[in-house]
């Protein structure tokens, strides 16, 4: 059975089409990289997954159910945006993150934390946007999810963190999990990649291997982006 | 789970009124020490009028602040970025609701012993004493019991379905791009829709009832029997339409949600 799987769904923002058709399967232990231009279709796949938004048209299924509270249990996601209170404390998100997730390791965030040198005590609202987005991805990261969605996670994380932010993302997701990415920075993340998808304008025009792009096609997958989305 | 969001959500809304709590009472002891000051020092008569002016503004707009900070909290925690979270956590869309309906309605009714016990810090001996509370209990006590508790309660469910209107009207508004305006537009539609409703679910007692037609002729006022009776049913109307409107709002926020 796919982790994750669209059936024919479309999604409509009143007349414009955000999602055509889309047929995908996401599989088990793979990092899958969602990549397009902007307003290409990518957050709208991933608000659906998450049950942010609903289909138009068509089906969407997670373990072979409809996203749900079941759904919630296994997926760790990270928005493009700061969800995050900001009257809370680092301790009070992590005591928020440990009452509603089974899966959240307490022990791995206050690790994490600690190598990114981030006070428990500080309040979220006196840290910097990147710091607010490291300690949101640490919180996503903490949970032993069975996958985990992470909308331009380094998007806003400075050229010299980045590595450093890949290096948490691929040293701590759960053994056996899958990983969705979505972002622009394709040269920074390809290397980690197992599958590529693109999508444009709502529509999925590529998703292949990435071993396949690299040995068969001979470039990278930045290039094959740029060359496929050249204006 | 409802546990856990209810841990929240009165913490948030403890952060935010707590202070303004604080500060009102500040407010109301410092009126009482004018209040004496200036029986003794005609000089303090200047400031005594500010605080006391002060202290009639905070007496106002507690309940009012309480009611807004439990609708803009409910409107940022689960339409704004924090829903992002919230509607992402494991819990069903009733929890979330049933939670921040508890929680406000548990505020609402502090706010009013707020003003109360303002009112007798600050103005106690002065505005009302021992006196002008036995005659008020006096008064209650001429009045019928049951309609007293009919009185009570209309006015404890008329502010939960105030509350869960809003919250209908907000899970409805957040289907559309400019969610505050329709939140707006979906207020005044299931106002009227409550007036007009309570007015038709009426109707049959009021038409066909002929202890009511009795009553509307010899204009009999304490006649609390009937009264009574009119209280009692609009009472089971407002818990209708509470109960409609928190499932609407469930099932707006469980089959429509639109966090674009």
């Amino acid at each position: 059975m796919s982790l994750v799987e669209f059936k024919n769904l479309s999604k409509n923002y009143g007349i414009k089409q955000a999602l055509i058709n889309a047929n995908i399967t996401f599989e088990k232990g793979k990092i899958y990289g969602l990549l397009g231009p902007n307003g290409s279709g990518k957050t709208t796949m991933i608000k659906i997954i998450n049950d942010l938004l609903q289909p138009s048209s068509g089906e969407i299924l997670i373990n072979g159910k409809e996203p749900g509270i079941e759904s919630k249990k296994i997926i760790s996601y990270l928005p493009e945006r700061t969800y995050l209170n900001m009257n809370m404390k680092v301790s009070e998100l992590i005591q928020f993150f440990k009452d509603f997730y089974d899966d959240f390791d307490e022990e791995k965030a206050i690790k994490l934390l600690e190598k990114l040198k981030i006070n428990k005590t500080d309040k979220l609202k006196n840290m910097s946007k990147g710091t607010k987005e490291k300690v949101q991805l640490i919180m996503v990261m903490s949970r032993k999810a069975e996958l985990y969605i992470l909308d331009e996670p380094i998007g806003g994380v400075d050229p010299a963190s980045r590595d450093h932010i890949l290096d948490t993302i691929l040293t701590n997701f759960n053994e056996g999990a899958s990983i969705i990415i979505c972002t622009h920075l394709i040269a920074d993340i390809e290397k980690i990649l197992d599958q590529v998808i693109f999508i444009n304008q709502g529509k999925i025009v590529l998703n292949e291997d990435a071993d396949t792009i690299r040995n068969k096609k001979k470039t990278t997958i930045d290039k094959l982006f740029r060359e496929e989305f050249k204006c | 789970m409802l546990s856990k969001l209810l841990k929240y959500d009165f913490k948030a809304l403890s952060k935010a009124l707590l202070p303004i709590y604080g500060i009102s009472l500040l407010l109301a002891l410092f009126t009482r020490i004018f209040n004496m000051l200036v029986d003794k020092f005609p000089m303090f008569s200047v400031p005594n009028g500010f605080i006391s002016a002060a202290f009639v503004i905070a007496l106002i707009v507690i309940p009012i602040l309480t009611f807004i900070f439990t609708i803009l909290k409910f409107y940022q925690n689960l339409v704004k970025d924090e829903g992002y979270l919230m509607h992402t956590i494991p819990v069903s869309k009733s929890s979330l609701i049933l939670s921040k309906t508890i929680s406000a309605s548990i505020y609402l009714i502090v706010s009013v012993i707020m003003v109360l016990l303002l009112l007798f810090i600050g103005v106690y001996g002065v505005w009302f004493d021992n006196k002008s509370i036995e005659t008020l209990i006096k008064v209650f006590g001429y009045i019928d019991k049951t309609f007293l508790v009919f009185m009570i309660l209309s006015i404890i469910i008329g502010v939960l379905l105030n509350q869960v209107m809003i919250y209908a009207s907000i899970a409805l508004g957040q289907k559309h791009n400019n969610k505050v305006i329709y939140s707006i537009v979906y207020g005044f539609v299931l106002y009227n829709v409550t007036q007009i409703g309570s007015v038709i679910l009426m109707l049959p007692f009021m038409l066909f009832d002929s202890n009511y037609q009795k009553y509307v002729q010899t204009s009999n006022f304490s006649d609390f029997g009937l009264i009574n009776g009119f209280l009692g049913l609009s009472l089971i109307i407002s818990i209708l339409f509470i109960i409609a409107y928190y499932f609407l709002a469930v099932r707006m926020f469980d089959k429509k949600l639109n966090l674009e």
